[in-house]
């Protein structure tokens, strides 16, 4: 045997450390016995029988000891919403809906054990801020997901980015109908909770006909762009399905943020329609119900309004009566009593938020309150079918076909297209003491199964199929 | 010697490129997209500026030619299918310089506020018309623009990053070197006479209504380029681009880094984009910061912050 030099002895040295620390360490690990890991997973869920409370549900997981484990830091959840600009009264309540529920979810212990933290960032509208936002969020400050309050401009120009990035984007309103029609057919990151505008105005026209069966004289007064023409074109290729000797008598477009309807209104008047739709939004459609209480025009004529449901509060009691209403969610469906979850929802709201939208929240905090319930509920159903933290992959899988209790009722992402399917609400205007303002009494609601298109087909499409029972 | 031609400007200058051409390398598609958002709006403004500083006219409506620009990209690429880069971009620039031509030719017949009123008035017409126009242009949704494509190659800001980061250098580079030449040229010379006295250099030859038109027709090229190449950046375009408010954005740019030197656009153009997105992120009152902002550059720094540090220095040098 020959002699080991100094280098030698320091090589061997030190190739043994590694080699026994390896072997330690497999050593080690194979002595100890696999830890699992426990989780108590609480779910709130509504009975639904009259007058029952809501009742909370405990489920125990017990993870694999192989299974990614859940990461001790907070849930990033980044927040893009319209705070500045024509759009920020409308979307900033969205916001405080989250911020409550989000709240409420943290207190409670957050999803699986980590907490929620929020990243909000002001788009004022603009696309251009929206898509510089979603980047700097995913690329720069790793938020693990991201919720969008924001226009159909935006929704339409951040989808691609949302897709090609790999962020779960759940997308609250942003209701173009060209998003998923056109822009984002197959989608797998991105997905929108709120009914989209065809629904809206499809819903609407079912809501009109069923109202008013014997009207045939139609006449508009809607805001000259994009989503006024859209929706009137939908609302008549739906009402001549349903009444074919229909006839549009007049048809006035004031300009988006208008201030004086009166020549509109006039115009529509003097054509003598049955029923005038008010395909307006917004401070427009409360100036000009305000205008045509002088006109007689609620005097001499039925009126409806697509988005009604949603602004018809800011009337307070001047409110005429008998306007048919339609909105996406409204606070008092479904019934306190016989949904608790919209009236807890509604009594924090109001607790809350005295001052805003008159104390009850909109559309856009019931698809706040969507799409932050929707996430926790795929998170932890995912965690129970992997056995651990799941990947964004995994939890979209299980948020195909999600069924979600939301204070607007059970609504669930389509698989196909990943647009959430929920009834829209119609209503006849009253004006109510008890809230200073007026309310839809009576309400109806048209079902998902009759206003939507089947997954891949266009709603110009589906409508021209319908056939009319003999 | 002016300072341009002196050994430290060189060095000055290829260092900058040098600084430019690194970017890419810090790993950042973030940070690729906003040096191309720097780029395609110090483009802009280097155009805007041939108006603005060299001939000094005020224009509220340079948005128009950049929206042209970028509405002509997303058009050809969504609806016509058309992606090929030279074609796109020839196009886009050829549109908002059409439209330049003859607007230009109406406002520069007239003067100050008049000009900047026109400017303004044709800029609201081009914003109204893409709401009107909503089956061509998508009206206040917008509409999708599609990736450009060369030589197999896709360019766009949505996907490859880099790509169309060396895209948009490479024609700041070109923007910079012309518009360089031309405000060095007779031309240009004759431009900031215009600026300086227009009775005296009408006085001496100088057929002073022609050349502001033609000052105009140049700056659009510059806003037709800047808003082509900014289409694919967001893959999405809105009629607020030929809003005036957006026309604002060009010209508080160009006030920033300051109007009477040549680098100082580009300098404004590159501070106002990182600002914004710092600022955006960190609280909602941007508006009003950004507001601020401008009012302290027009109270303090009347020549723009480059303009302001260029002089004082020149002062100091000069005293030493």
């Amino acid at each position: 045997m020959g002699e080991v030099s100094r280098r030698d002895f320091i090589k061997g040295l030190i190739g043994g450390l590694i080699v026994g620390g390896i072997v330690g360490a497999a050593g080690g690990y194979v002595a100890t016995p696999p830890r699992e890991k426990t989780v108590t997973i609480e779910k709130t869920v509504a009975t639904g029988t009259p007058k029952t409370q809501t009742v909370t549900v405990t489920e125990t997981v017990t993870a694999k000891p192989s299974a990614r484990k859940v990461p001790s830091k907070p849930i990033k959840l980044g927040v893009i919403t319209v705070l500045t600009g024509p759009g920020a009264m409308l979307f900033s309540t969205g916001l405080k809906a989250l911020e409550m529920e989000v709240e409420k979810i943290n207190a409670q212990g957050g999803i699986l054990g980590r907490k929620i933290k929020l990243i909000v960032r002001d788009s004022g509208g603009k696309p251009d801020k929206c898509i510089e936002h979603f980047k700097r969020l995913v690329t720069e400050e790793g938020v693990d997901y991201i919720t969008v309050g924001a226009t159909s401009a935006e929704a339409c120009a951040l989808a691609p980015i949302a897709e090609e990035l790999g962020v779960l984007t759940l997308i609250q309103e942003g209701t173009a109908t060209k998003l998923f029609e056109e822009i984002d057919p197959h989608p797998k990151y991105v997905f929108r909770i709120d009914n989209y505008d065809a629904l809206d105005a499809i819903s609407h026209a079912i809501a009109i006909h069923r109202t008013w069966p014997d009207a045939r004289k139609f006449a508009v007064i809607g805001a000259d762009y994009v989503w006024g023409h859209d929706e009137w074109n939908i609302i008549t290729t739906v009402l001549k399905k349903l009444v074919p000797d229909m006839e549009i008598v007049a048809e006035a477009w004031p300009p988006l943020f208008a201030k004086d309807y009166s020549a509109h209104i006039s115009k529509v008047l003097a054509a003598k329609p049955d029923v005038v739709e008010l395909c307006l939004w917004g401070g427009d459609l409360v100036t000009c119900i305000k205008q045509g209480i002088g006109y007689g025009l609620f005097k001499q004529c039925r009126v409806s309004s697509v988005t009604g449901g949603e602004y018809i509060w800011g009337l307070g009691t001047e409110c005429p009566e008998g306007i048919l209403c339609s909105t996406r969610y409204y606070f008092l469906y479904p019934p306190w009593d016989r949904w608790p979850l919209n009236r807890e929802f509604n009594e924090e709201f109001h607790r809350r938020y005295p001052n805003v939208r008159g104390g009850y929240p909109g559309f856009n905090c019931n698809s706040a309150y969507t799409a932050i319930h929707a996430l926790k509920l795929a998170i932890e159903k995912a965690y129970t079918i992997v056995g651990g933290w799941p990947t964004t992959e995994e939890i979209i899988s299980v948020m195909e076909n999600l069924m979600v209790p939301t204070p607007g009722g059970y609504r669930y992402f389509r698989k196909e297209d990943h647009q959430m399917l929920g009834y829209a609400v119609s209503g006849l205007t009253k004006v109510s003491k008890e809230f200073g303002f007026a309310i839809l009494d009576p309400v109806w609601v048209v079902t998902p199964e009759e206003m939507t298109p089947p997954p891949g087909v266009k709603w110009k499409e589906w409508v021209e199929s319908w056939r009319r029972k003999e | 010697m002016g300072f341009q031609n002196t050994l430290y400007c060189k060095v000055l200058v290829l260092t900058c490129i040098l600084l430019l051409l690194s970017i890419p390398l810090a790993g950042s598609s973030y940070l690729n997209f906003l040096a191309c958002m720097a780029l395609v709006y110090s483009i802009w403004a280097l155009g805007y500026n041939l108006l603005l500083g060299y001939t000094g006219l005020l224009s509220f409506g340079h948005g128009a030619y950049f929206g042209l620009g970028a509405y002509t990209v997303a058009i050809l690429t969504t609806r016509y299918s058309i992606q090929s880069l030279p074609v796109v971009l020839g196009t886009a620039i050829l549109v908002s310089t059409f439209f330049g031509t003859i607007i230009g030719y109406l406002c520069a017949r007239h003067v100050a506020k008049y000009f900047a009123l026109l400017t303004l008035a044709f800029s609201q017409l081009f914003y109204a018309l893409t709401f009107k126009l909503y089956k061509w242009t998508g009206g206040s949704d917008g509409i999708g623009v599609k990736p450009l494509k060369l030589l197999g190659l896709e360019f766009s800001g949505i996907g490859d990053t880099v790509s169309y980061y060396y895209l948009v250098l490479l024609f700041f580079l070109l923007s910079l070197y012309t518009s360089w030449r031309i405000v060095n040229s007779p031309f240009g010379k004759a431009l900031q006479a215009i600026r300086d006295n227009p009775l005296k250099a009408e006085s001496i030859g100088i057929p002073v209504k022609r050349y502001k038109w033609y000052a105009f027709i140049v700056s659009t090229v510059y806003s037709g380029l800047a808003g082509a190449l900014y289409a694919p950046l967001f893959g999405h375009v809105v009629p607020d681009l030929f809003h005036f408010s957006f026309s604002g954005e060009v010209l508080f740019a160009t006030l920033l880094g300051g109007h009477r030197i040549f680098i100082g656009p580009v300098i404004g153009a590159i501070v106002f984009t990182i600002a914004r997105s710092y600022i955006t992120a960190v609280t909602i009152y941007w508006p009003l910061v950004l507001g601020l902002l401008l009012v302290i550059v027009a109270l303090f720094f009347p020549h723009g912050v480059i303009g302001t540090l260029y002089t004082t220095l020149k002062g100091r040098f000069r005293r030493l």
